[in-house]
């Protein structure tokens, strides 16, 4: 019934819409796409391209088949940032009917199926990211050749020829150039002839330790990693995303590699090097503050972040994987019902939502 | 082969106690009856008795027989007897099914139809210059909602009157009217938005 | 928290925080200072003349019909009672008692009593005696009720909090008020009514606020406003200082960050006191009177003599052309209010909406009256409202929620019609603020749904009330027709015996055919 609502549109009060939101993160997110594609691949861009163009096309098909009007839907942007957070996710060689089919499983499973914007319970990019790496395993870890646009002298050449050991794996891997740090962590233990993954992903010499933080710390995946760390400041200053979900997952992070070493005689990467390898400033800061899919509460989002931190840190030492963030986040995607639920509580009079309310008017 | 059991295990350890540190965090506190009336009632554990009466008192008490029993306690009844679906009301609704579904736990079922409709608000009234004072009415009403004597005039107390329609039958000049009550202002909804 | 400049308001509220020592809300927005119609410091406020008809809604504060206590055709003097609560506010003669539109959201008509205004004049609206002292009575005779926008009586009030018997928060049960709180927030925007009053006479109010103390013997009175008050804040202070009394208690001037709601009261009890009030829990029942700063100068006006026949009321909105703040004689249409001040709107698509943008609701009809409840009359261009998306559980909500509760998950189980579980987040806390509308960036019509469930949950909670009383008298005839049965089957029984009993049965039953025959 109109006119018994508030006014919200004479209150001088700055609202942001959904679809600028979207746009913040997006810009947010142009640094690290930007030093990605001058250094590290430049197909991003292509992917990027592909990816949205097909994501808009597949909402748009979606929506006509809930009969739902199209435009609303596809102006809030939600699927072109969800597009572009999985072709930033996978490697860029990975061949283009794989990004497509991704990018429907981004559409369907992750997000309409469920009822459009704000009723998906699982981030929908780290929906796609699973499902392709489940049904496609060899592309989805091959890192293969190419430069960035730009030629930059920290890029790692090994120039060693492949070669096959009696399991049948490769033990050195041909020329990658911008391998991922954990990547190239991979390569390194298969040349120290330890047994491959997923046995034992901690190295055996403090050396080899060095040398891989050497590589981190010389690649171009550091500062693109720094870059994901300037977009997401930049995006708790602007107050878009809570401080509550990176502070936790980098922290518990830190510490856990900070500690690990502890309890095993075997070395790891330092801890702060590891904050800046592989994807874990993407994943702190816009992957798993997709607020859809996140705790809203905020003991909650402790929560959340934490348990991210751990499972992410298991899947990395601990299994085939070199990068847990995808699963970690879908998992404690399934805990934020009970989560929220634990520490939502009527603060105002102090009882926890399981007690009964007052019954006076 | 053995590397990929540990990982599995480690990943099933590590899921268990997370799982498990989040179910001691969300166990909701011990609630007394003082707290929360539907406690013990949620376990079904109660006598037959005591339900009867909780879900008497969930009914809407027109005594108007359509669900096809003389009274609410005797559907109450018959509903714990399981003899009767919790979907015979009119007068409740589907706001009853539902109360009555999470009361009893078993599920919503759509209202019978066969037993009527629900229906506004509406109060009976007589039409003063027909009315006999043959006291038929005043007899018929469950909730003597109408005063009056043989011979003399009847009037229904437009107050406790609940729409339940048992008096019309019984008037044999058929005077008795029902007109649908406008909500007072006091009792005026915000309507839902959209 | 200013969203757009988080270091600079940090910094601000850190300042702040300093200067008040007092506590920050938990929640609500800084919203831009919007408050036109003010006139320059010192200025007394216009009166509107007295208008031919005054019309006068039979509504109490629960919004029941109460009895009209005139017939139509009868005259009546300024300060006569016309209903429970509700006084004449000119000498005239009562015109009709029939239906009329009435500010409210449904837009209904209610019972009103329309007068007619005798065309006397000025005339004097000192209709009471004087008196040394103000009284409990003297309140409930003058009708005075708060000018807040709620409405309660305020002699009502002061009662239940005299008589409250245990102090909640901590075990002592101390009875009687020992804080008075003297609401002269205004956080909403546009509504400057009470501003308005105190720049035009501040002096009178300190007067009234020592009054209301002697009468509430409380232990201290606490002036609270907001800080961008400027002017006012300055000409409180001078009157402070100014005005001695010997009640012995003082005035402390509060300034409290411009943070909306802080006016409502459950959320300005907590700025005050530090502590939320406890769901159900009125601020009366702590021992803390909180009253309007104009409802406190009304009654001031009683002891005087004076019964509360007006109210300062805001016209404002973009669309009004001088906007202003003025006393209107209650029972003055809105029309008549517009027109006299030169507001009248002039396009046809322009809203006229009672009370402020984020409290008010829209008119239908500018027939309606001024009551006691009406603070403010906006004129504003057609609503353009953005289409609702879905809900992104951003949390912006609950984090501007004053009252701590999770707008989100209200919304969800408001709409899925599970009042039940909405109550169980706090429903019955939220205090329809809009703050939750302000800030989401779907557009969802938050507070217009929990407006809708707060109002369905009373509902739902009547109906079992009358559930209930049907079920008894039901049972209680049930109880009279079984015992009625009993009775009769006893009475049979008995003749049975006595039949059986008897030695010659037609013998006896022609003896009892002749004794009913015979006259008695």
């Amino acid at each position: 019934m109109s006119g018994l609502t508030v006014d919200t549109a004479s209150i001088a009060y700055k609202r942001r819409s959904v679809s600028s939101i979207m746009v913040h993160v997006m810009v947010a997110l142009l640094p690290g796409i930007t030093i990605y594609a001058l250094y590290i691949d430049s197909r991003l861009l292509f992917n990027i391209l592909i990816a949205s163009t097909c994501a808009l096309l597949f909402e748009s098909v979606l929506v006509l088949l809930r009969r739902r009007a199209v435009l609303p839907v596809l102006k809030d942007a939600s699927i072109v940032l969800a597009a572009i957070l999985l072709v930033l996710s996978v490697p860029q060689s990975l061949p283009s009917w794989q990004l497509v089919f991704g990018v429907f499983v981004l559409c369907t499973l992750g997000k309409h199926i469920f009822g459009g914007l704000g009723h998906n319970p699982f981030n929908p990019a780290m929906v796609a990211y699973a499902v392709l790496i489940v049904s496609f395993p060899l592309t989805m870890t091959q890192w293969t050749e190419d430069n960035g646009l730009l030629d930059a002298p920290e890029i790692i050449k090994n120039a060693e020829s492949s070669s096959v050991n009696d399991k049948g794996q490769l033990t050195e891997w041909d020329s990658l150039s911008g391998a991922t740090p954990l990547d190239r962590l991979d390569t390194l233990k298969r040349e120290a002839g330890i047994s491959s993954p997923p046995v034992d992903a901690s190295l055996t010499t403090p050396e080899q330790a060095l040398s891989a933080a050497d590589t981190i710390l010389s690649s171009d995946w550091l500062i693109l990693s720094v870059a994901w760390l300037a977009g997401g400041l930049y995006l708790l200053f602007m107050r878009i995303i809570s401080w509550r979900i990176p502070v936790s997952v980098l922290a518990t992070l830190w510490c856990l590699y900070a500690l690990y070493p502890l309890s095993t005689s075997t070395p790891v990467l330092p801890a702060t090097v590891a904050l800046f390898s592989g994807a874990i400033m993407l994943g702190a800061f816009f992957i798993a503050t997709d607020p859809v899919s996140a705790a809203t509460s905020d003991k909650g989002k402790l929560v959340y972040g934490f348990g991210i931190a751990v499972l992410c840190f298991f899947i990395r030492e601990f299994s085939a994987y070199p990068e847990g963030i995808a699963f970690a986040v879908l998992l404690m995607n399934m805990c934020v019902p009970l989560i929220d639920h634990a520490f939502t509580r009527n603060r105002f009079s102090g009882n926890s939502i399981d007690d009964q309310t007052s019954n006076r008017p | 082969m053995t590397g990929t059991f540990i990982t599995i295990a480690v990943m099933i350890m590590s899921m268990a106690a997370v799982g498990y540190v989040l179910s001691r965090l969300a166990e909701p506190a011990r609630r007394t009856d003082d707290e929360d009336p539907d406690a013990d009632i949620m376990s079904a554990n109660l006598p037959d008795m005591q339900l009867i009466e909780e879900v008497n008192r969930r009914l809407p008490q027109t005594q108007c027989a359509q669900c096809g029993h003389p009274g609410c306690r005797p559907y109450a009844t018959a509903i714990i007897n399981d003899e009767a679906p919790i979907n015979q009301c009119p007068p409740g609704g589907d706001a009853l099914i539902e109360e009555l579904a999470a009361l009893l736990g078993t599920d919503v079922m759509p209202l019978d139809n066969d037993k009527g409709q629900t229906k506004s608000a509406q109060v009976a009234v007589i039409v003063e210059p027909d009315c006999i004072g043959c006291a038929l009415c005043i007899a018929a009403c469950p909730v003597d909602a109408i005063v009056g004597a043989p011979r003399y005039m009847h009037t229904v107390i437009a107050d406790q009157c609940t729409g339940c329609e048992l008096c019309l039958p019984p008037c044999p000049v058929d005077c008795i009217e029902l007109h649908t009550i406008n909500t007072p202002l006091q009792r005026w909804q915000w309507p839902k938005p959209a | 928290m200013n969203r757009r400049k988080p270091v600079k308001a940090l910094l601000a509220r850190s300042r702040r925080l300093q200067q008040t020592g007092r506590s920050e809300p938990d929640g609500g927005l800084p919203l831009v200072r919007n408050k036109p119609g003010l006139e320059a410091v010192g200025v007394p406020i216009t009166e509107l003349p007295v208008p031919e008809q005054l019309v006068y809604p039979l509504l109490d504060y629960a919004r029941q019909t109460v009895q009209a206590q005139v017939h139509v055709g009868e005259s009546v003097l300024l300060g006569d009672s016309i209903a429970e609560g509700i006084l004449a506010t000119a000498s005239g003669t009562i015109k009709a008692i029939e239906h009329r539109p009435i500010i409210h959201p449904s837009h209904r008509d209610a019972l009103c009593v329309v007068l007619d205004v005798d065309a006397t004049g000025d005339e004097n609206t000192q209709s009471l005696a004087t008196s040394d002292t103000l009284s409990t009575e003297r309140l409930a005779q003058a009708c005075i009720s708060g000018l807040g926008g709620a409405g309660f009586g305020t002699a009502l009030k002061l009662r239940a909090a005299q008589n409250k018997v245990a102090n909640i928060s901590d075990n002592s049960s101390e009875t009687g008020i020992h804080t008075l709180l003297v609401n002269a927030v205004e956080c909403e925007p546009l509504i400057s009514c009470d501003e308005a009053l105190i720049r035009s006479d501040a002096q009178t109010v300190i007067t009234a606020v020592h009054t209301m103390i002697k009468l509430s013997v409380c232990q201290r009175c606490v002036l609270a406003i907001e800080d961008d008050k400027v002017d006012a804040i300055a000409m409180l202070s001078t009157a402070i200082d100014a005005v001695k009394s010997d009640t012995g208690v003082d005035v402390e001037l509060v300034k409290l960050s411009a943070v909306y709601p802080s006016g409502a009261e459950k959320v300005l009890v907590q700025r005050i006191t530090g502590k939320p009030l406890p769901t159900g829990v009125r601020a009366t029942e702590l021992g803390i009177l909180c009253l309007n700063v104009a409802t406190v100068v009304a009654a001031w006006r009683a002891q005087a003599g004076y019964p509360m026949i007006s109210r300062i009321v805001t016209v404002a909105g973009s669309r009004a052309n001088k906007p202003c703040n003025i006393r209107v004689r209650i029972g003055t249409s809105v029309a008549d209010v517009l027109q006299s001040t030169g507001n009248a709107p002039e396009a046809d698509d322009s809203r006229v909406r009672a009370g402020g943008p984020l409290s008010g609701f829209d008119l239908q009809s500018l027939s309606v009256p001024v009551t006691a409840t009406t603070n403010c009359i906006a004129i504003e261009p057609p609503q353009s409202k953005s289409a609702a998306m879905a809900c992104i559980r951003c949390s912006h909500c609950s984090e501007v929620c004053p009252v701590n509760l999770v707008p989100q998950q209200l919304y969800w189980y408001a709409s899925g019609n599970d009042i039940q579980q909405a109550q169980r987040f706090g429903l019955d806390n939220c205090i329809e603020c809009g703050c939750c509308d302000i800030v989401c960036p779907s557009s969802i019509e938050l507070t217009s749904m929990f407006r809708y469930a707060r109002s369905s949950w009373r509902e739902q909670q009547q109906d079992k009330q009358d559930a209930d009383i049907a079920r008894e008298r039901y049972e209680q005839r049930q109880r009279r027709l079984s015992h009625r049965e009993q009775e009769a089957r006893k009475i049979r029984e008995e003749k049975k015996t006595q039949l059986i009993s008897s030695k010659d049965p037609i013998a006896d039953a022609l003896a009892r055919a002749r004794a009913r025959k015979r006259p008695s």
